[in-house]
């Protein structure tokens, strides 16, 4: 089974303080892993490790069992500005991985015309980058990571640039993609509601340096997947307590 | 068409705009073609009318009538053995050899500046020094070295389209989104893929313009490089009326360069229109 590792490592720029201490992190397949925590911890650099954009200064980062040497295909990754092609169709953007192996363009399209169904944008592809919303260009991100059929899913804020309703919308359907491909999951965000909605697994990040101080096994994505609605979810007991848990133990470590 | 040609051409990366139509400039459309159309009239009935009342003998500035008839006789006749559709099309015979040559050289000098330390410390100090000399102080080095044939004329023009072609594309190259290429690497590009795939469509736009710039640089290049033992060409023919003192031919030959200036302009921003649509909105 797939399994993605971050084997106790720490990341200092080169001549700064450290940003990341000694951090181990496993994320498997069928697993939905979120990282919250206040601006400055070490999320996004947590992630680009896993991504491979950043070497470890020490530790390892691991794809079952190997080191990762850079970004590959394996772990696809979903930016907050949506960082997609303008000088390509929307089709072409989300099937931009079978591009650039190779794959013939009819075929590109089919599976371009596939994913685009997924995330709920069928009919768009055709459509210049330039013309889609906000959101929708999140969408096509989406997309265009789940086309590569990665086996580990990595998006750094993917919802942070959306406003309160499309964003609730996004939530439903990255539950409902994972829940599709149950690819191992990385997802770095700042609200705890979402993570909590979202996650199988919270992890709180505290700064100076960028560390775990929290892990918490939750299941309310897997309520929403079972049909109970967001807002009965969100107003829940549990929820509620969970969620004021999850702020105290990011706002404790502000105070000490 | 308007009159911010200017002023875009110094911004080769325009500031990032929503997507959408934009709101302010038709609104001032008719205003700008209004009083652009003011001027120029004005430009020439201030002109009619100094030469009808002769306030400036008609040797020094002929009327824009004489002016008009110089057009169609030459155009017609010809002058220095050469119509001036022949003139026209050794000057932009030349221009374009020059626009061809330079663009071949300076896009992966630009791309080297662009995106390594080393070709920055290579070719930065050549552009640098190349840049801010102008046509006629290398004009007669060229000749010493080159020559007086059509080679040196088409040299003395695209080294004046080098440099704005090379600093063009190196801004692209080294604007091209960070998160850009980290998507396209962490879909499986390799070095090649994400030159190919993302930095070159990604500084397509600064090049165009890169571009823009270089051939209005190279036509105002024209007439320092017809200088040199010609026997065709605008610059050429200007020059010529102007040792008989025929000014009207040397006024003509002045509005038909800045016309065709004009009008590879409008050619290039359709060009860029087409080709780069999504160029600022993204």
């Amino acid at each position: 089974m797939a399994h993605l590792q971050l084997d106790s490592v720490s990341l200092r720029y080169e001549g700064g303080a450290p940003v990341l201490g000694n951090l181990s992190l496993d994320i498997r397949a069928d697993e939905f892993v979120v990282v919250v925590g206040r601006s400055g911890c070490g999320k996004t650099s947590l992630l680009n490790l896993a991504a491979g954009f950043l070497a470890p200064s020490s530790g390892q980062v691991l794809v079952d069992g190997r080191p990762v040497t850079g970004p590959g295909a394996d772990r696809a990754v979903v930016f907050q500005n949506d960082a997609l092609f303008p000088w390509l169709s929307t089709a072409e953007n989300v099937a931009f991985a079978a591009r650039l192996a190779g794959i013939a363009p009819a075929e590109r399209r089919a599976q371009a015309d596939r994913y685009l169904d997924i995330v709920g944008l069928a009919g768009l592809g055709d459509r210049p980058i330039w013309q889609l919303s906000g959101g929708q260009r999140q969408r096509v991100g989406l997309a265009r990571a789940l086309a590569a059929e990665p086996r580990f899913l990595l998006m750094d804020e993917p919802l942070g640039a959306l406003d309160a309703m499309t964003r609730e919308a996004m939530q439903d359907l990255l539950l409902e993609a994972w829940n599709r491909t149950r690819t191992g999951t990385l997802l770095i965000t700042h609200g705890v509601e979402e993570a909590l909605y979202l996650a199988t697994r919270v992890i709180v990040m505290a700064p100076q340096p960028g560390r775990i101080v929290r892990r918490l096994e939750v299941d309310f994505g897997r309520r929403r997947l079972a049909g109970e609605s967001a807002r009965s979810i969100k107003a829940s007991p549990s929820f509620v307590a969970a969620r004021e848990d999850l702020l105290d133990s990011i706002f404790e470590r502000e105070a000490a | 068409m308007s009159l911010d040609l200017a002023e875009a051409a110094l911004a080769p990366s325009r500031p990032a705009e929503r997507a959408g139509p934009t709101k302010a400039a038709p609104r001032n459309r008719p205003v700008v073609a209004i009083t652009a159309a003011l001027t120029i009239a004005s430009l020439v009935l201030a002109w009619a009318i100094a030469s009808h009342f002769q306030l400036v003998s008609a040797l020094f500035l002929p009327s824009p009538v004489a002016v008009g008839k110089a057009f169609v006789t030459v155009a017609r006749d010809g002058f220095v053995d050469a119509t001036l559709w022949q003139h026209l099309a050794a000057s932009l015979g030349r221009v374009f050899a020059a626009l061809v040559g330079a663009t071949l050289i300076a896009v992966p000098i630009g791309f080297a500046i662009g995106s390594s330390a080393v070709g920055r410390g290579t070719f930065d100090p050549i552009i640098e020094f190349l840049r801010p000399i102008p046509p006629l102080a290398y004009l007669p080095l060229v000749i010493i070295w080159f020559g007086i044939g059509e080679p040196s004329k088409i040299l003395i023009i695209g080294i004046a389209m080098l440099a704005p072609i090379v600093i063009s594309t190196a801004t692209g190259v080294k604007g091209v989104d960070a998160d850009r290429l980290n998507a396209a690497r962490s879909l499986g590009a390799t070095r090649r893929q994400l030159l190919r795939h993302v930095i070159l469509p990604g500084s397509l736009p600064a090049i165009l313009t890169g571009i823009r710039i270089a051939l209005g640089a190279g036509w105002s290049t024209l007439v320092a490089a017809e200088l040199v033992a010609a026997s065709r060409g605008l610059g050429f023919m200007i020059q010529s009326a102007a040792q008989f003192l025929v000014t009207d031919v040397v006024l003509m030959g002045i509005l038909v360069i800045a016309a065709v200036a004009f009008a590879l302009e409008a050619v290039l921003r359709w060009i860029e229109r087409r080709l780069v649509p999504w160029a600022g909105k993204s």
